[in-house]
């Protein structure tokens, strides 16, 4: 058992499907799209069918139903609290009230959807995580917004720092494992008394931590200088992104879905 | 007393398309206070197998047995196999973290709740069992040299007074004079009793300083025996990737020969054998 095996979120899982090989815009649009479309409908059927999308994208990259399901469950807690939050203050017709607290029907109502559209969110946005290797997404990204680029904004440095933070997240997720079984050999009682208590046990976790991490920070900068690294200018692509119909088409099938679902959820429904 | 490793199987990522086997069915028993190296290729097994000895890791088939205590998630046990049991991961410098070496050391004592007056007396026989002194006690960690931070690691967990001691590659990164210095002091360390199990993907370093070796590779037990039958194996048949050390192939170039020397990897053996031999 690794200590932190639960912390798939958003890993990529590389396997030969239609979903992986799109060019990482098309995804990123598409998901924007998606997200957007999450929030633009109202009816329980609405979600329903939005459910069902997101199943036959799984099912078309091939992955398993139960990674998809499982890199909800970090955010799980947040879902719950936000849905929480929603149910005991939003005004409305009340349904019963027990001192101050008064729960309204529009409050549950306006709770479950909340949830509801969360969970969606992060299913998607874990689906574009999953099938898109953090290199492509950062040159995804880059691409997308190096129009802005002659008014300054600093499209390839920030594509390069998502890439190696994200490039890292594994590697540190290894080290911190690591370092955790070493000190949990030493006798370290990592997961026992109150909070205070717990904190105090991570210091011999999290000091190691940092040292590697500004060493490997170091030997990173030294690696990428002594092969000329000097910004984004003038460099070129070992994979240049490459748009074809299947990516225009992909992302006006889903362009298309929020669209219709949107005009369906306010006209008809 | 001994450890009772049975029917061992280990698959990383179980049913994801990364599932990798790691360890497939092994079988061992590590007698107390012998020196046991296990040898094997990088991913072969050897870390992940490593890691069950002391409960870091649970069996998914199989039955680690720690003296009579169960290596079991359920167990109540689990601190008490882990103090059994020191494992010294690779690098162990990367652990410390400690102002001072001191409190370095005496962190595995407290942990194991031992009283406060009785740690001074622990942290000292760790420290001089790895050949340092008291004037390190109030230095701190991250400056000392490479291979004083390795020893204060072994120390720290030498403190816990374990009876096994599991390492990982203790000499990966070390120098040549390093590199013997240390095995000089697991040497000492298994004259007064302690089990030593040492990881290595390094044949000739474990010829040269074990008991019994236990080859692994993809998971598998290859072979398990003493340095002599191991070599007399090698030198039959030819083990995927596992190379006889320079001098043993010489030694059995020589008997090809039809000189009388043992077949061994011993450098000075060796010499005085065809000394002896070239004399006559």
């Amino acid at each position: 058992m690794k200590f932190l095996n639960h912390l798939t979120f958003g890993q990529y899982v590389p396997t030969s499907s239609i979903i992986h090989s799109l060019d990482p815009r098309a995804k990123i649009l598409g998901t924007i799209c998606l997200l957007t479309g999450v929030f633009l409908v109202e009816h329980p059927s609405a979600f329903i069918i939005w459910f069902l999308f997101l199943c036959s994208v799984t099912l078309l990259s091939r992955l398993p139903f139960r990674l998809i399901l499982g890199s909800a469950r970090p955010v799980m807690i947040l879902v719950l609290f936000t849905a929480f939050i929603h149910v005991f203050f939003t005004k409305g017709t009340p349904l019963f009230s027990i001192g101050f607290i008064t729960l309204s029907r529009e409050g549950v109502i306006m709770g479950i959807y909340m949830g509801i559209r969360l969970l969606l969110l992060v299913l998607f946005a874990s689906l574009l995580t999953l099938t898109t290797s953090p290199i492509e997404l950062a040159d995804g990204l880059e691409a997308l917004f190096s129009p802005l680029k002659p008014l300054g904004f600093p499209a390839h440095e920030l594509a390069m720092m998502m890439t190696i933070a994200l490039r890292f997240i594994p590697t540190l997720l290894d080290e911190t494992d690591r370092i955790m079984k070493a000190q949990l050999a030493r006798g370290a009682d990592l997961d026992r008394g109150g909070l205070l208590k717990r904190l105090r046990s991570f210091i011999p976790v999290l000091i190691p931590l940092f040292v590697i991490v500004f060493q490997r920070a170091d030997d990173l900068a030294i690696a990428m200088e002594s092969r000329c690294y000097k910004g984004g200018t003038g460099r070129t692509r070992m994979n240049p992104l490459n748009w074809s119909m299947r990516d225009s088409s992909a992302l006006l099938v889903s362009l298309m879905c929020v669209l219709l679902l949107s005009w369906i959820d306010r006209s008809v429904w | 007393m001994s450890i009772k490793v049975e029917e061992l199987v280990y698959i990383y990522h179980k049913g994801t398309p990364l599932e990798t086997v790691a360890i497939d069915g092994i079988e061992l028993e590590i007698r107390k206070s012998e020196w046991l190296s296990i040898v094997g290729h990088t991913g072969s097994g050897k870390s992940t197998f490593a890691q069950h000895l002391n409960a870091l890791i649970f069996p998914q088939q199989g039955k680690v047995m720690v003296e009579n205590l169960e290596v079991d998630p359920e167990s109540k046990d689990l601190r008490k196999i882990r103090q059994l049991v020191g494992l010294v991961f690779q690098y162990p410098e990367q652990q410390l973290f400690a102002e001072t070496v001191f409190e370095e050391i005496a962190f595995a004592p407290r942990n194991w709740k031992v009283e406060e007056d009785r740690i001074q007396e622990r942290v000292e026989e760790a420290l001089v069992s790895v050949g340092l002194d008291q004037s390190f006690y109030d230095r701190n960690p991250f400056h000392l040299s490479g291979g004083e931070k390795r020893r204060v690691a072994i120390a720290s967990v030498l403190s816990a007074r374990p009876s096994y001691l599991v390492l990982d590659e203790p000499t990966a990164g070390l120098d040549a004079p390093g590199r013997r210095d240390l095995l000089g002091l697991l040497a000492d360390l298994r004259e007064k009793g302690l089990g030593i199990i040492l990881i290595t993907h390094d044949l000739e370093l474990a010829l040269s300083c074990s008991e019994r070796i236990m080859i692994i590779e993809k998971g598998k037990k290859l072979y398990c025996g003493t340095p002599d039958e191991i070599l007399s194996m090698l030198g039959q048949s030819h083990v995927h990737g596992l190379l006889l050390p320079d001098t043993a192939v010489l030694a059995n170039q020589l008997r090809a020969q039809g000189w009388d020397i043992p077949l061994t990897s011993d450098e000075r053996l060796l010499a005085n054998k065809i000394i002896e031999r070239v004399s006559l």
